[in-house]
């Protein structure tokens, strides 16, 4: 058994300690939000916050989580309604086919918790979004629709990133590690 | 490969079966289970709400659809078959590859004269490559031979724009080699051939209207003077698309409690086809677009085409167009009397049914539609001429850097002029560019099918070798849409997509010097362009 916090909601589940995350949030949590893209922690699709980190879920053992906070994108809305980010993606029309959506909008919503309501520039929202690959290649408009949720939250002075909670010790260093590497050496190769 | 792997869920009730699959056709694809199942069409139902991308390779259920319906029929159960990474890797095809030798004749004041080419493709086992070469442009004099080579490696798929890319780059990069042969500035020498200005063939106001906003008299010739590994360059390419309408039919239901419902079994591709099917009917019916519930992606609504070839947008929204007319047309009949006036006399508009020329006298639409009473509006229509058409035209200008010392292509920003005919949703029809723009930068840089040649075998089968553009690679895009309303609905999914590449490289030309035929341009192979340069060219 293994016990952990959902989405803001204590969660027991009986599976193999090395089922992936990616797999027990979609069928034993019945939380399809989580996307499969690549399976090997190059695409960000399957995103996750993991005490507040974000980690491709497709590369965590579900052990890792004993006893730590998961948030998924159906934890990121506020009661229901849609986050100012999630808000500013569908105004912006920020999704296509909306298979890289959800690990887009978890990561940008800890890059804006980071941020805390001072608006990232351009150059920060790639950086930061820099492990998630979209296919339809909406990258501009989902570029604008950060920024202009950060914009909303720094004039009504909420973040809108209610699911993002305060940072607290990674559980899945190693998966969070293996991400910024591969984008490190996925970067590095692009430019030779 | 799409983000979203190629996948089926099926269900048997008996010997009706539902599929959910993620196709860009929800018809054809029931009827190609109808026939490899033995089964009649009637007793296939195929759903599609949503779906992760197709870029042409999701039409037929193929393989993994039928034996997911063949599993689900002897487990008796529902069965989900999606593919894995490797598996949409290597058997959802690919666009085929293209290979050319030309010779061209241009006269000295910078007019073509002759295209003598021979090209090549492969579409893997059994399938074809052909592709349009010469590309857009006027060659008074022309030959070509093509020759499919079929080899043991996948089935080729119709992806984005299929064919354009490659055509548009073989032409695109002769037009600067040849420019540079007779001493003319590229984008003058493409208007001295391009073919005549028409509503369809917009190239020649756009070289110019392009040149004046991207700064094009900034461009140096081939090769950047300045001292220092970092070589600055720009380039200019131009694309064609048809585009256009097919036959859609559509139905709407107007009911006694103000809602409106349109069904229709076209599919959203994440193009914003739902969006589509809601702005034209809410438009037409006088309403906002939260007013009206689009219900497509299903066999059981009104036949729609596959999407394919930007056809979409011009098969769809006439039918929607049309049959929302016809049932607006069934409503006025049944208000015109409790208004005391002619059907033909009513208008649609802000949320009110009233008399032209006078908003007070009518009624909002709930209330209009109370004297519906039992009986609802429930309309078929179709699609009919007059509304779309096709032919679209585009130039996109790049401009790039390049470390000559590692060979890395940087791009700096892109400018597009583009028509679609009329722009239905400003907002989609631009995601189509952006998007078109950075898949095509894909094309340029970063995807690249390895396979090993002794084989066959495809040895790069995943996202981590198998590159695709981040967030970080994507220039400053900027978008110039040309609105045509009197052309009626053309589509815009493809066009965008076909000349960013050959743009790309011709500013890798420019910046270097370097003579550039091959794309993707990886490191690797710009380096090799430029040992080449050095060691006196082609």
């Amino acid at each position: 058994m293994i016990e952990f916090v959902l989405n803001g909601r204590g969660r027991r589940v009986r599976v193999p300690p090395m089922k992936r995350l990616l797999d027990v949030l979609r069928e034993d949590c019945s939380l399809p939000g989580t996307k499969e893209g690549c399976g090997e922690g190059e695409c960000g699709a399957c995103s996750v916050l993991l005490d507040g980190r974000t980690v491709c879920s497709c590369l965590v053992p579900v052990v890792q989580v004993r006893g730590a906070r998961v948030v998924t994108v159906e934890g990121l809305d506020r009661g229901g309604r849609p986050s100012a980010l999630q808000r500013a993606f569908i105004d912006l029309g920020a999704a296509q086919c909306g298979i890289c959506t959800p690990g887009m909008l978890v990561t940008a919503a800890e890059l804006l918790r980071h941020a805390r309501g001072r608006v990232p520039s351009e150059e920060e929202v790639r950086e930061a979004l820099a492990g998630n690959l979209c296919r339809c290649t909406g990258y501009q408009k989902i570029v604008d629709a950060v920024r202009a949720a950060a914009r909303g939250a720094s004039r009504d002075g909420a973040a809108g990133t209610s699911g993002a909670r305060a940072p607290g010790r990674s559980r899945a260093g190693t998966a969070r590690a293996k991400r910024s590497r591969t984008a490190r050496t996925k970067r590095s190769r692009r430019r030779g | 490969m799409c983000l979203e792997t190629h996948g089926a869920v099926c269900e048997w009730d008996g010997d009706q079966l539902t599929a959910w699959v993620t196709t860009q056709g929800v018809h054809q694809c029931a009827q190609q289970f109808a026939q490899s199942l033995g089964i009649p069409q009637s007793n296939v139902r195929v759903i599609t709400q949503y779906m992760g991308g197709g870029f042409g390779s999701k039409f037929a259920p193929d393989v993994q659809g039928l034996i997911c319906a063949r599993l689900a029929k002897l487990a008796n159960a529902p069965v989900k078959l999606m593919l894995d990474r490797k598996e949409e890797h290597l058997d959802t095809g690919n666009r085929p590859s293209a290979f050319a030798q030309i010779r061209a004749g241009v006269t000295n004041d910078g007019k073509l004269t002759a295209f003598d080419g021979r090209s090549w493709g492969t579409g893997g086992a059994g399938a074809n490559a052909n592709f349009p070469l010469p590309y857009l442009y006027q060659f008074p004099n022309r030959r070509r031979v093509h020759t499919d080579v079929y080899i043991n490696a996948g089935q080729q798929r119709a992806m984005r724009a299929p064919g354009h890319p490659q055509g548009c780059f073989l032409t695109e990069i002769l037009m600067d080699e040849l420019a540079d042969r007779v001493k003319i500035d590229p984008v003058e020498f493409r208007i001295k051939n391009a073919p005549p200005k028409a509503p369809n063939q917009m190239w020649v106001e756009y070289f110019q209207q392009g040149a004046r906003q991207f700064g094009w008299e900034k461009r140096h010739p081939t090769g950047d003077p300045a001292p220092g590994p970092i070589k600055a360059g720009m380039g200019v390419s131009a694309h064609l698309w048809g585009g256009g309408g097919r036959g859609t039919q559509a139905h709407v239901d107007i009911t006694s409690d103000g809602a409106v419902v349109v069904r229709c079994g076209t599919q959203d591709l994440g193009t914003g086809t739902r969006t589509l099917v809601t702005i034209v009917a809410a438009e037409t019916l006088g309403l906002p677009t939260s007013a009206v519930k689009a219900e497509i992606g299903d066999t059981n609504y009104p036949f729609s085409p596959g999407s394919g070839g930007s056809t979409t947008a011009a098969s769809v929204s006439p039918a929607i167009r049309i049959t929302s007319i016809k049932a607006l047309d069934a409503l006025f009949a049944r208000v015109a009397p409790v208004l005391g006036t002619a059907p033909g006399n009513l208008v649609a508009e802000s949320g009110r049914i009233h008399v032209k020329g006078d908003p007070t006298k009518g009624l909002a639409w709930k209330d209009a539609c109370k004297h519906l009473g039992t009986e609802p509006i429930t309309v078929d229509g179709q699609w009919g001429e007059g509304l779309s058409s096709s032919g679209t035209s585009g130039v996109q200008f790049a401009e790039v850097t390049v470390d000559i010392e590692t060979g890395v292509v940087r791009i700096k920003r892109i400018l597009a002029m583009q028509d679609c005919g009329l722009i239905v949703d400003k907002l989609t029809a631009e995601s189509q560019v952006y998007g078109g723009i950075i898949a095509a930068i894909n094309f340029a840089l970063f995807e690249d099918r390895l396979l090993d040649r002794v084989t066959g075998q495809m040895v790069n089968p995943n996202m981590e070798w198998y590159l695709l553009a981040g967030m970080s690679d994507i220039p400053t895009i900027d978008i110039v849409l040309n609105n045509m309303p009197e052309r009626g609905v053309i589509g815009i999914g493809e066009p965008p997509t076909v000349s960013t590449a050959s743009a790309i490289a011709n500013a890798v030309r420019n910046a270097t010097g370097a003579t550039i035929r091959s794309l993707p341009l990886h490191p690797h192979k710009v380096l090799a362009a430029l040992e080449q340069q050095k060691a006196g060219g082609t």
